[in-house]
């Protein structure tokens, strides 16, 4: 194999293995609760990016100078300033996102994703790498939610939509399950369970396979 | 600070400390620069509701502002329109819930418009409190008023009052106007009080029955048509005592002012020319203890121990207008009629009625269709049956008490089915009909429409009962129907209209032309309407 295709190889299944909602089961609250249109995971996404950058570069920057005993304090307030920072502005900008997403913005500051990550690799690495780790993650749980969702709206409404939060203004709406024949489950709570369920056996199926593939090659 | 040791408490203080601060400063920052525009979607959301009281006002979310002065919880909103003056968003507990509503003051105090946001307030009575007179009322009015009552909606009006004024504080604090918070409203404009020989109390409905020694056990209906009881004492033409037994108003807390003893008290000693006042807020309690009072009496009104149907101008059965109940009959043959007409809260009544020689000979109800439990229960035994037998087109015929609504539904199905042969009788002719036949009958309600599948077959819909869908395929031959079939029963509900549905009744429309006349099936009135109305639909796409 050329050096490139295992690099992107292992990207893509560093993607699914340690991906923070299926594979290291960090952050299921948000995935179940908000999950029903893409609109919502995209939105949800881009705010836990804008986090987990920020709090991984903070965090990073003052890891140094904070004793470890006051160490979870500060990280709190950090990560709360800046969940409340992204309140204040999806409030302002996007407010059709803020009713949507209600209180699971404000839940963002309890996401173990970030404080995960900042006591995991941002205490303890420089800016740079912690702000890529930050983007990896934020990343990687934004397609996981997106997945989701997809699964979630398309079987559940029959039909995927997308609009500008900013302006409310529909960008694409197309039904591709014909009208009566959605499962209207899958928009339900319960139905959320189930699409985590199954997506979280591929994901460790995939994980085993990986596994196999590497012990074989082990073995040669 | 290269000095200072990671591991001292001031150290851990101090970088607290910073980092808090900083962390402040940067919300405050990103606070100023969202917030406006926070506040700007907000008021866009009341802002239409806004304009209807200043339409080319510059609004302005003062909530915050003035919302702390206020201690009854009842203000929602506070808006100042720039040079004009105020409107507040209020809420308070009516009859029927919580309602919404604004009121909005000039600068100069005068009320600039009052409105209903929302409400679930009784047609009639509490919306009221939101319309019409009231409104006018009000508008009338300025910042140091007291809010006006209306007798009958006294709940709601009451509460309307007290959320006003509890924006008229403040807006007389903001302005600095000075007014009696205290004081009291005018007196809801009662009717001047009527002696009791001449008011008419006979939608009351009071009975009573001589116990002896001058006692009356007497009943009357009161608000919400429940029964109230009481006993009566009369010596020498005057009421001596009265004693209510049973309360029977609809609802707590609903007219219980007038069981006070201290309420009590004006009926002792009245006479027959006695005038009595309401209880205010009781009106239709105190109406009915009159109507007792009045039947023991033995005076008054023709109310009194009869409850004989006022609608009739003429007299009899024959004569009493009961086109209310619509009424109607399909005759089974041997003079046994099977008829439907609406009970009591629009349900549907069903009853055999056999007649021989012109009487009624025979009188069940099959089914209940009084809406809810316990109304006019006692309508439907055996006993209270034999009232209709015997029955002729002279009969006075009384209500059953309790169960007026429901006694005139039989009282409609017996006249429809005694008055056999006449236009209203057993035949289900529908009544709209400007000229004749089903080409002038307007069943526009029944909103039908066909499609034309080809080969004269029309595949139509239309409202049936309970504007539930109906399908039919109607196949015209030469103008005339030859098949007609319904495809999906549309009806809302079990057991309703299920009779239309059978191959034995959709003959009735095979040789149907624009000119026929047909019938309406025995309580299947709607469905046989949305029958009728998809067979003319597809009649005149066929001409």
């Amino acid at each position: 194999m050329s050096e490139n295709t295992e690099k992107k190889q292992g990207f893509f299944s560093k993607l699914i293995v340690e991906n923070p909602v299926f594979g290291l089961y960090l952050g299921i609250c948000s995935a179940l609760a908000i999950t029903t249109s893409l609109n919502n995971a995209i939105g949800m996404g881009v705010a836990v990016i804008f986090v987990l950058v920020l709090s991984n570069i903070f965090v990073s920057l003052v890891r140094n100078i904070t004793p470890n005993d006051i160490h979870i304090p500060v990280y709190i307030v950090i990560i709360a300033t800046l969940v409340t920072i992204v309140k204040m502005l999806i409030q302002a900008y996007t407010p059709s996102l803020y009713t949507a997403l209600g209180a699971f913005i404000d839940l963002i500051v309890v996401n173990c994703i970030i404080l995960g990550r900042a006591e995991a690799f941002a205490s303890c690495n420089s800016v740079g790498a912690s702000a890529k780790d930050g983007l990896m993650m934020g990343i990687s749980y934004t397609l996981s939610i997106l997945a989701m969702s997809f699964i979630r709206q398309l079987l559940g409404t029959g039909s995927l939509s997308l609009s500008n939060p900013f302006n409310n203004v529909t960008l694409f709406d197309v039904r591709l399950i014909p009208q009566g024949f959605e499962i209207p489950f899958f928009t339900t709570q319960t139905g959320a369970f189930l699409t985590f369920a199954i997506l979280a056996a591929a994901v460790t199926a995939y994980k085993n396979h990986l596994d196999e593939v590497a012990k074989k090659g082990e073995e040669k | 600070m290269k000095n200072l040791n990671k591991d001292t408490a001031l150290y851990k203080a101090l970088l607290l400390g910073l980092v808090c601060t900083i962390c402040g400063l940067l919300l405050s920052l990103i606070n100023s620069l969202t917030a406006p525009i926070i506040e700007k979607n907000a008021l866009a959301a009341v802002e239409s509701s806004l304009r209807e009281i200043y339409p080319d006002g510059t609004f302005k979310d003062v909530t915050e502002e003035y919302i702390g002065k206020d201690d009854t919880g009842l203000i929602d909103g506070i808006y100042e329109a720039e040079g004009k003056g105020y409107i507040f968003t209020l809420h308070n507990n009516g009859y029927g819930g919580e309602f919404k509503f604004m009121i909005g003051f000039n600068n100069d105090g005068t009320v600039s418009g009052y409105k209903g946001l929302e409400h679930l307030e009784t047609p009639g009575k509490g919306s009221l409190a939101f319309e019409g007179d009231y409104v006018d009322q009000v508008m009338s009015l300025t910042s140091s008023d007291p809010m006006p009552l209306i007798s009958g909606s006294t709940i709601t009006t009451a509460a309307v009052g007290q959320s006003v004024n509890a924006a008229k504080a403040i807006f007389n604090d903001i302005q600095g106007i000075e007014y009696d918070p205290n004081a009291e409203p005018e007196k809801p404009a009662e009717p001047e009080a009527v002696a009791l020989s001449e008011e008419d109390l006979s939608k009351r409905k009071a009975t009573c029955t001589d116990e002896g020694n001058g006692v009356y056990a007497c009943s009357a209906l009161g608000f919400g048509g429940a029964e109230n009881k009481a006993k009566v004492t009369i010596k020498d033409g005057k009421v001596v005592s009265f004693e209510v037994e049973q309360t029977g108003d609809f609802g707590d807390g609903v007219g219980d002012d007038a069981y006070d003893a201290a309420n009590l008290e004006r009926y002792v000693g009245a006479d027959i020319n006695s005038a009595i006042d309401n209880v205010s807020g009781a009106t239709e309690s105190s109406q009915a203890f009159r109507a007792m009072i009045q039947a023991a009496l033995g005076g008054g009104s023709s109310s009194a121990s009869s409850d004989s149907p006022k609608e009739t101008s003429g007299s009899g059965l024959g004569a009493e207008d009961l086109s209310a109940q619509s009424a109607s009959c399909t005759d089974e043959g041997d003079g046994v009629y099977a008829c439907t007409a609406l009970g009591f809260g629009y349900a549907d009544n069903y009853a055999k009625v056999t007649i021989k020689d012109g009487a009624v000979v025979a009188f069940e109800a099959e089914k209940t269709g009084d809406y809810g439990d316990e109304v006019g229960d006692n309508a439907y035994s055996a006993k209270n049956y034999e009232m209709y037998v015997g029955a002729t087109l002279d009969s006075e015929l009384d209500n059953v008490s309790g169960a007026t609504e429901t006694s005139k539904s039989f009282r409609a199905m017996i006249q429809a089915a005694l008055s056999a042969g006449s236009s209203s009788a057993s035949s289900d002719s529908p009544k709209d009909a400007g000229g004749s036949g089903l080409g002038a009958e307007d069943l526009s309600a029944q909103s039908a429409s066909c499609t034309d599948e080809g080969d004269g077959v029309y595949a139509c819909t239309a409202l049936g009962f309970g504007y539930a869908d109906n399908h039919a395929k109607v196949t015209i031959k030469d103008g005339a129907v030859v098949a007609f079939e319904a495809e999906k029963t549309g009806d809302y509900g079990d057991e309703v209209g299920d009779n239309a549905y059978s191959a034995k009744n959709y003959e009735l429309y095979v040789g149907a032309t624009l000119d026929s006349e047909l019938d309406g099936l025995s309580g299947a009135t709607e469905t046989s309407k949305s029958f009728r109305a998809m067979v003319q639909e597809a009649l005149n796409m066929a001409k």
